[in-house]
């Protein structure tokens, strides 16, 4: 026996026409499964009419600021750590490509060499173009205030710029004020 | 919604903690109901009320102002909840033991009433157990929270069709479950014309 659309009827919401609550009257009268599952849901609706709320233990709203406080807590740690991974990893990544670019040959004697001389080097580059400067500014009097407000200028936007940076930085490892609740 | 919880949400989306405290404070009963009547035990609940809680701050800016707080706050605790069901696959029956303090006095200073109420609770609770988390969201919210089929839709972001037929599946598990459970002459005692259905 099909019980379709009867169960339909039985347990949804839906408002059905006269003819049709006669139609399932006489199947009720004739199903026994139809019958007890209609009995049955009533039973259930009966129950879920008592509708009693469960509440929490109180202090519910302190313990949640206390898992807020930890929970940012965590995070801050979590951003620490990532910080501390990617710089750690840049830094071994950097050594291992220096030591891998020439491998076959490398000593530690001529690494150290080669790297003070090429430090040796950039030195002698900047004295090179500070006395280009030196002699640019005693060929051209009238240079040296314009040179000297570009040199304040610049200096002053890499200060503003590093004064972002550590205010960024603090912004970001310094933990949020814990909530107050009333 | 009050005034002064469209006051609270505002300043708690403008960094305001003490105002989201106060919106802790007023919707911690609906949202431990609705974590407990799903995950079956008070430790769960209080976890997950909590969590659900935490997101709701975290998320906070992408709350629609438009809709109802309620609504989005119970969307975040259920689909919170059913992740749990899945992850853990919790089992799907326990003991249902809920803590007396807990259970609201309902108009019965008698005891045995009151008693009656307990196990009548964990009856429900072991049914609800039983079923699917989704479809449990959804008897859930339809019947302690009186939620229109649309509004379920909208919480557990599903189609309105599909919220009809989660309910319709949901109401006859949960019907053959409580046969099953019966002893074999409990369900002839009713006569059909006892239905209001009919
Ligand atoms: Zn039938």
């Amino acid at each position: 026996m099909s019980h379709q659309p009867y169960e339909k009827w039985l347990l949804s919401e839906e408002v059905i026409s006269q003819q049709d609550k006669e139609s399932l009257k006489i199947h009720l009268q004739e199903c026994k499964s139809c019958q007890d599952l209609h009995y049955a849901w009533q039973a259930v609706e009966q129950e879920f009419a008592i509708n009693a709320q469960v509440e929490p233990q109180s202090g519910f709203d302190q313990r949640w600021e206390i898992r807020l406080e930890k929970t940012r807590e965590t995070r801050r740690q979590k951003r620490i750590t990532v910080s501390i991974g990617i710089t750690l990893g840049f830094s071994l990544l950097a050594t291992w490509s220096i030591l891998l670019a020439d491998l076959t040959n490398f000593s530690l004697s001529s690494f150290l060499g080669n790297l003070f001389a090429t430090l040796g080097q950039f030195v002698s580059r900047i004295i090179h173009i500070l006395r280009g400067v030196e002699s640019l500014f005693r060929a051209f009097p009238l240079a040296i205030p314009i040179s000297a407000a570009i040199g304040v200028s610049l200096m002053a936007v890499v200060t503003l710029l590093l004064a972002f940076w550590t205010a960024s930085l603090f912004k970001i490892y310094q933990p949020k004020q814990g909530v107050i609740l009333k | 919604m009050t005034n002064g919880e469209t006051l609270w949400i505002k300043q708690a989306r403008h960094g305001d903690d003490e105002a989201f405290g106060s919106l802790v404070e007023a919707y911690q009963k609906p949202v431990f109901n609705l974590c407990y009547r799903m995950l079956g035990n008070a430790n769960d609940a209080e976890d997950a009320a909590q969590e659900s809680f935490i997101r709701a701050y975290r998320h906070l800016r992408r709350y629609d102002p438009k809709r109802s707080f309620a609504t989005w706050l119970l969307s975040i605790a259920s689909h919170y909840c059913i992740d749990c069901l899945r992850r853990k696959q919790l089992p799907t029956m326990s003991t249902a033991v809920i803590p007396e303090e807990t259970v609201p006095d309902t108009a019965a200073p008698n005891p045995e009433r009151k008693i009656f109420s307990i196990e009548k609770q964990a009856e429900i609770q072991t049914l609800l157990e039983r079923i699917n988390p989704t479809d449990r969201a959804a008897i859930i919210f339809r019947y302690w929270y009186d939620y229109s089929e649309v509004e379920i839709a909208e919480a557990l972001s599903l189609s309105v069709s599909a919220v009809k037929s989660r309910l319709f599946r949901a109401r006859r598990e949960l019907a053959k479950l409580w046969l099953s459970s019966q002893p074999s002459n409990g369900v002839k005692e009713r006569r059909p014309h006892e239905s209001p259905a009919l």
